[in-house]
């Protein structure tokens, strides 16, 4: 079941004169349960393809259909609900609310969701269990390093169980040993939960771990490989 | 004119009618700032204008001061028929120094202007305010809409929070103004020996306190924050996630 379709993407920047072309048509699908890498050489569009996955930016061209709807017939309304939903977010710098606990970074999906304050705090033990973090629920994001924001990162986009996750970088700012561990974690959670996972990575031991592997250079997609 | 110049003065007189004139040596020139002013009026000792007008140690004019001093405004207060008799002519402030009304009006549409200046000065502070305060957390907000709050949500909670912060703001102004003004009820303000249009200030003024002051004012200012809280609402809410966070971490 195909629950990503990019079909002939593009994506231009204008930065006062001069257009750089992040993306120049690019078709991609994605099937239900893949753990799929897109690599590529820094600039090669990695990131603005995943933003445009996952609905955080907008083609200048071309459609996005996730989940069989169009991302470009959707109200930012619609998006928000759809990402709030069904898409988790990984990024490379973590993204966690400074301000927030821990606890409330990892919750902060489960509450838009209006899930019970009772049911959110008992996920939130649980996957700060799974991710090795008990006993660090009350501290901010600049009270831990950068391999425990990271793990914190990947909670707060699993925690509520979503059928896809995008991961830019994820394993970029983390030592290997760390990097392994998460990437073990993510390995686990798309055996066992079928969620679908899209990394974007020139991280050689994603790459080799991801059993499908798209190359981009220059915002076109140079290979594509299934193992 | 100079001090020491001679100066001829004609009046008619009250009872006659008759021109009376009497040469004077000017003591002393008085500038009011006003050209009207200073070109119209002279003073001269009381005694030799009573002989001029031939009052014979009578006077001519009586200055009243109301209790309230509101109805001094009112052009048809019965008062001044009550006491227009017998020759009398009984006039408020406003009849008998048109120009005085004239300023007093001009002061306030000047108030009403410097009004509307203060309250557009005011909202560009407000806007500038938030669009740093937005600025500043760009990122969170890129991150909040990413992980899925709705616009519209994001657009409330500013308006919401510049709502909050204008009734901290507006607390903290009526209670510093209560004070700043009951310690003025107390001592007044001192302007004793200071003239306006010719009319001196000899005793200290007192502030006068209104409900309006502190009920309207302050209400209408929290609404016109949170009316101001709109643009940079609207702005953040349209941004995509993308670009915010891009904005949040350069």
């Amino acid at each position: 079941m195909d629950v990503i379709k990019v079909e002939n993407v593009t994506r231009t920047y204008k930065t006062g004169e001069i257009e750089v072309h992040a993306l120049r048509g690019v078709d991609l699908t994605i099937r239900k349960g893949e753990f799929t890498a897109i690599a590529g050489p820094s600039g090669s569009g990695k990131t603005t393809l995943l933003n445009i996955i996952g609905g955080l930016d907008t083609p200048s061209s071309g459609d996005v259909v996730l989940g069989g709807k169009l991302i470009s017939k959707m109200s930012g309304s619609e998006l928000s609900n759809f990402r709030r939903d069904h898409v988790g977010f990984i990024f490379q710098s973590y993204n966690l609310i400074p301000v927030l606990t821990v606890e409330e970074n990892i919750e902060f999906v489960m509450f838009l969701q209006g899930v019970e304050r009772s049911l959110r705090s008992k996920k939130v033990k649980e996957i700060l269990e799974v991710i090795g973090l008990t006993g660090s629920h009350d501290r901010l994001p600049s009270q831990l390093s950068g391999g425990q924001q990271q793990r914190v990162a990947v909670a707060r986009a699993i925690v509520s169980e979503p059928d896809i996750i995008l991961a830019d970088e994820p394993t970029a700012n983390l030592d290997s040993v760390t990097g392994s561990a998460l990437l073990d974690m993510m390995k686990k959670l798309n055996e066992e939960k079928g969620i679908t996972f899209i990394f974007s990575t020139h991280d050689k031991m994603i790459m080799e771990r991801a059993k499908r592997l798209v190359k981009l250079h220059d915002g076109k997609i140079q290979s594509d490989e299934t193992r | 004119m100079e001090v020491g110049d001679r100066l001829v003065i004609t009046v008619a007189q009250q009872n006659t009618g008759e021109m009376s004139q009497e040469m004077m040596r000017v003591k002393g020139i008085f500038k009011l700032g006003m050209r009207e002013m200073d070109r119209s009026i002279a003073l001269i000792p009381i005694k030799r204008a009573s002989a001029m007008l031939g009052l014979n140690n009578g006077i001519h004019e009586i200055a009243v001061n109301l209790k309230k001093h509101k109805n001094s405004w009112i052009n048809d207060n019965p008062l001044w028929e009550k006491y227009s008799k017998n020759g009398n002519l009984f006039r408020n402030w406003v009849k008998l120094l048109p120009e005085m009304e004239a300023m007093v009006s001009m002061s306030g549409f000047s108030k009403y202007i410097i009004g509307i200046v203060l309250f557009l000065l005011v909202a560009g502070i407000i806007i500038n305010t938030l669009f740093m305060s937005i600025y500043e957390r760009m990122f969170e907000f890129g991150v909040m809409r990413a992980i899925g709050v709705k616009p519209l949500k994001l657009g409330s909670l500013i308006v919401l929070e510049s709502g909050v912060l204008a009734i901290f703001a507006t607390f903290f102004g009526v209670v510093t103004s209560l004070i700043l003004n009951g310690i003025l009820l107390k001592t007044g303000i001192d302007y004793t020996g200071t003239e306006f249009v010719s009319v001196s200030i000899t005793e200290l003024i007192y502030p006068v306190i209104s409900v309006q002051q502190y009920t309207v004012f302050p209400l209408a200012l929290i609404i016109f924050t949170m009316i101001t809280g709109f643009y940079p609402a609207i702005h953040a809410a349209r941004i995509t996630p993308a670009n915010a966070m891009k904005k949040g971490t350069k």
